[in-house]
């Protein structure tokens, strides 16, 4: 089932497979006593490769559960399923004897102490991430202690070369955090991170709640202490731009999925995951000789406790593939498929739309729900609402919205819901998309992609009832 | 200094690299000379309770109590003689119209500045004896609970789930009943007594020490430097008593001193009440129970109020102090957390 894509003789350093990290969302013991727990599908089934010496930016909104991925990847939360394998370095009789594979997920809680040495972490907050009990010594040299690897005065050496190594004074051994900026502390938490000399060190947002200008100084840092200790990192990140400079490769997160990895190349350039591709137009453009649109995504990410069905991202997906049956321009159907989205959710029809302010009105104050609209009124403020037009360019595609809208007139939601459902249902919301190979390293999660989709249409949905050929699709 | 590229987001920057960043301003106001000695965060906190006079007044009220009952009368350990010094000119519990020219109920005087009690025993020797109970009862009381509720609490925070869903219903179920009413329970059944009072404070005054510390501890938890021990390969314990407690102390220490005063009023209300020590011992509730029929007149129609009035003022001078401290130490703490030298906090 997994499906490992061989594209060096190497093998990755770290993989993580199906990895996933569901929590529970109930209120505490009563709830989960009633039965009344649900599941925040924090990270769903994520696969990824980190090889020595790489850098891999993983990059997503808030809330699409990056952070946990990183968590769950060093196992500082316990993962609900999945596994994380890691080339541990082995010894024998002190001498390096080449590696052997472990499964992090499984491992015993002191085999997981040793791997710590290897594997390492930087958070994102620089004032949290350090106990304001104890001086910088102390912080840097609690690794030590731990992992046995100095004492005494080799302890005391250790910590200046660290502090050097990151670039601050030696002197600062015995000040207590509070006394250092944003940036300086940040640099305290890499020496902490350095000091059991690892191989993996996962980043979450190290920058992020810095300065501009202390950002690029870190990420230098970061940078240079790859090149000298042959580092690997895992990046995380919430907005492309900074992990341009720093990734050698990167992973597009959404909602608990990864919806494109590739090189930092073929993620910049088409083919794009739709997402990515809204992602890559929102960085701000110095440069006046570009000529692009930025592609604005409609709503806000939703929930992960009920994550779309099919392809996550279709509720917000600017290229949702239409019915084949229909030709309707691509806003238009994203317009359709808005309008019927929000019906699904709606309990009442004020939540659907409202009552432009403009409206003539006879009697302007008691007008305030579009219940009260006559027929035709009614059905121009819901097309307004939603930027349909007047009348659908495919005819069967027009009855069907004509007929649900005006079952939406006469308060029959679940009536408009089913018929909405009946009409317009794009293959994205019927289909997961499974990652597609589309360059040497390349993958993409999404059926714009997907072989059955042939630049127009998408063939599959008859193929996936009758004849079971079809054996990659995995709806949920 | 831009050069136009075909590549989206591909822009060259120069002058932006880290050689000329070194050149920039200092990261932060901080110098090599302005910080002089790093100063412990105890140390801190000293400084800091050291300007508020009246928790200065307080704690040397109630060191200065404390020293009056250590040094009334000599202590002996097993037949030894550690503290000859005797402050009191009489031992507390003798009678003293055997041996000396004394009576009964006699008010204040210069041989007897606080008068004779009805038992014609001198009460300014009992109540500077009598501090030796109530003090170190509070002390010792203290000291237990505190502990206990400590370890308690992080446990039940730190590992969260159905072992503090148990451990606080336990909590919950302590915390409904009134302390002073378990308190007497117990007196009642193991009679009265030094260790029988720390006994009835001790069993069930930890409880509150438990809540709050828990409460601390979920709040300290949710900090990054908890989850970094964790990355490192700390061990629970360590993360326990090295992050987390530490941290989470404050609100504790700060309880705990108030608990001081609050169970030396429980002391005197067992005493008061009959429950305390032995009838006849000095100490400060005690010696009020004892007190009681002084308050009504006698027969020459005089109230001896000497007798109630001094234990009564030691008891509230005591407790007094104890609330002052308490609240001096509260400032001194939370201007810790919240000022500039807020540790943890944004
Ligand atoms: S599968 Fe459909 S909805 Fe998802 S990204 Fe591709 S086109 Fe958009």
């Amino acid at each position: 089932m997994p499906e490992v894509i061989v594209v060096t003789d190497e093998t990755p350093l770290l993989r993580a497979e199906n990895l996933t990290k569901y929590y529970d969302s109930s209120g505490g013991f009563l709830d989960s006593l009633l039965g009344n727990s649900q599941d925040v599908k924090a990270v769903d089934g994520v696969d990824l490769e980190l090889y020595e010496g790489e850098t891999l930016g993983v990059v997503g909104e808030s809330g699409c559960g990056k952070s946990t991925l990183a968590r769950a990847l060093l196992r500082l939360v316990e993962p609900t399923d999945g596994s994380v394998y890691f080339q541990q370095r082995v010894e024998e009789d002190g001498e390096p004897a080449g590696r052997r594979e472990v499964d992090l997920t499984t491992v015993s809680s002191d085999d997981l102490r040793d791997l710590r040495t290897d594997l390492q972490y930087i958070f994102q907050d620089p004032f949290s991430s350090l106990n304001p009990r104890l001086t910088v010594g102390d912080i840097i040299g609690e690794p030590l202690d731990i992992h046995d690897i100095a004492t005494g005065d080799e302890r005391t050496e250790r910590i200046y070369e660290l502090l050097e190594t990151v670039g601050l004074n030696p002197s600062h051994t015995h000040r207590y955090p509070h006394e250092f900026s944003g940036g300086q502390r940040q640099r305290i938490g890499i020496a902490r991170a350095l000091a059991v000399d690892p191989e993996v060190i996962v980043c979450d947002e190290p920058v992020s709640a810095l300065d501009v200008s202390v950002q690029a100084q870190i990420l230098n840092l970061l940078e240079d202490l790859q090149d000298e200790l042959g580092l690997s990192y895992i990046f995380i990140a919430h907005d492309l731009s900074v992990v341009e400079h720093i990734s050698d490769r990167i992973a597009v997160m959404y909602l608990g999925e990864f919806a494109e990895v590739g090189s930092t190349d073929e993620v910049f350039s088409p083919p794009y995951h739709p997402y990515t591709e809204a992602l890559l137009s929102a960085i701000p453009e110095p440069d006046p000789l570009w000529e692009g649109d930025q592609i604005f995504l409609p709503g806000t990410v939703p929930s992960p406790l009920d994550p779309p069905s099919g392809c996550r991202f279709h509720t917000r997906c600017p290229q949702i593939i239409q019915p084949a049956a229909y030709d309707l321009e691509q806003d238009v159907w994203r317009s359709v498929v808005d309008l019927k989205l929000r019906v699904k959710d709606a309990e009442t029809l004020e939540s659907i739309a409202t009552v432009p302010d403009e409206t003539p009105a006879d009697d302007a104050t008691s007008r305030t729900s579009i219940r009260e609209l006559p027929s035709a009124q009614f059905e121009s403020v819901i097309r307004s609402e939603y930027d349909l037009p007047t009348e659908l360019s495919d005819s069967s595609a027009e009855r069907a919205l004509s007929q649900a809208i005006d079952e939406l007139y006469e308060d029959n939601v679940t009536g408009a819901t089913a018929r909405l459902d009946d009409a317009f249902t794009s293959p994205c919301e019927k289909h997961h998309p499974e990652p597609a190979q589309t360059g040497t390293n390349h993958r993409i999660a999404c059926l714009l992609q997907d072989e059955r989709y042939d630049g127009d249409r998408f063939e599959a949905v008859d193929a996936d009832s009758g004849s079971g050929s079809d054996n990659a699709v995995a709806d949920d | 200094m831009t050069k136009t590229t075909d590549g989206r987001g591909r822009i060259q920057i120069t002058g932006f690299d880290a050689d000329e960043v070194k050149e920039r301003e200092p990261l932060s106001d901080w110098q090599e000379t302005s910080g002089g000695e790093a100063v412990g965060r105890w140390t801190r906190v000293w400084e800091r309770f050291k300007r508020n006079r009246t928790a200065l007044i307080g704690l040397t009220i109630v060191a200065v109590m404390s020293l009056l009952a250590i040094f009334a009368r000599p202590v002996e350990v097993m037949g030894l003689t550690v503290q000859p010094i005797s402050l009191a000119p009489y031992p507390p519990e003798e009678i003293l119209w055997i041996r000396h020219d004394v009576s009964q109920n006699t008010p204040p005087s210069w041989s007897h500045p606080m008068g004779i009690d009805g038992e014609a025993r001198d009460v300014f020797s009992r109540v500077l004896a009598g501090g030796r109970y109530s003090i170190s009862i509070g002390f010792v009381v203290v000291a237990i609970t505190g502990t206990i509720g400590l370890v308690y609490g992080s446990i039940s925070g730190y590992f969260g789930g159905w072992i503090d869903e148990v451990m606080m219903r336990i909590v919950d179920m302590i915390l409904a009943f009134p302390a002073l009413i378990l308190a007497m329970i117990i007196v009642s059944m193991f009679g009265g007594g030094y260790w029988q009072l720390v006994a009835a404070f001790t069993i069930f005054g930890w409880a509150t020490y438990a809540r709050l510390m828990r409460g601390e501890v979920l709040k300290i938890k949710e900090n990054e430097y908890v989850m970094a021990a964790k990355a490192l390969g700390a061990r629970d314990r360590l993360v326990i008593f090295r992050h987390i407690v530490p941290n989470a102390v404050p609100p504790l220490i700060v309880y705990a001193t108030l608990q001081i005063g609050t169970v030396v009023i429980g002391v005197a209300a067992l005493g008061f009440l009959g429950l305390g020590m032995d009838p006849g011992t000095a100490e400060w509730g005690t010696m009020l129970e004892n007190g009681r029929n002084a308050i009504i007149p006698g027969p020459g129609g005089d109230i001896r109020w000497w007798i109630t009035v001094f234990p009564g003022a030691a008891i509230f001078l005591f407790v007094m102090s104890m609330n002052m401290i308490g609240d001096g130490v509260n400032d001194a703490l939370d201007a810790q957390e919240t000022g500039v030298a807020g540790g943890g906090d944004k």
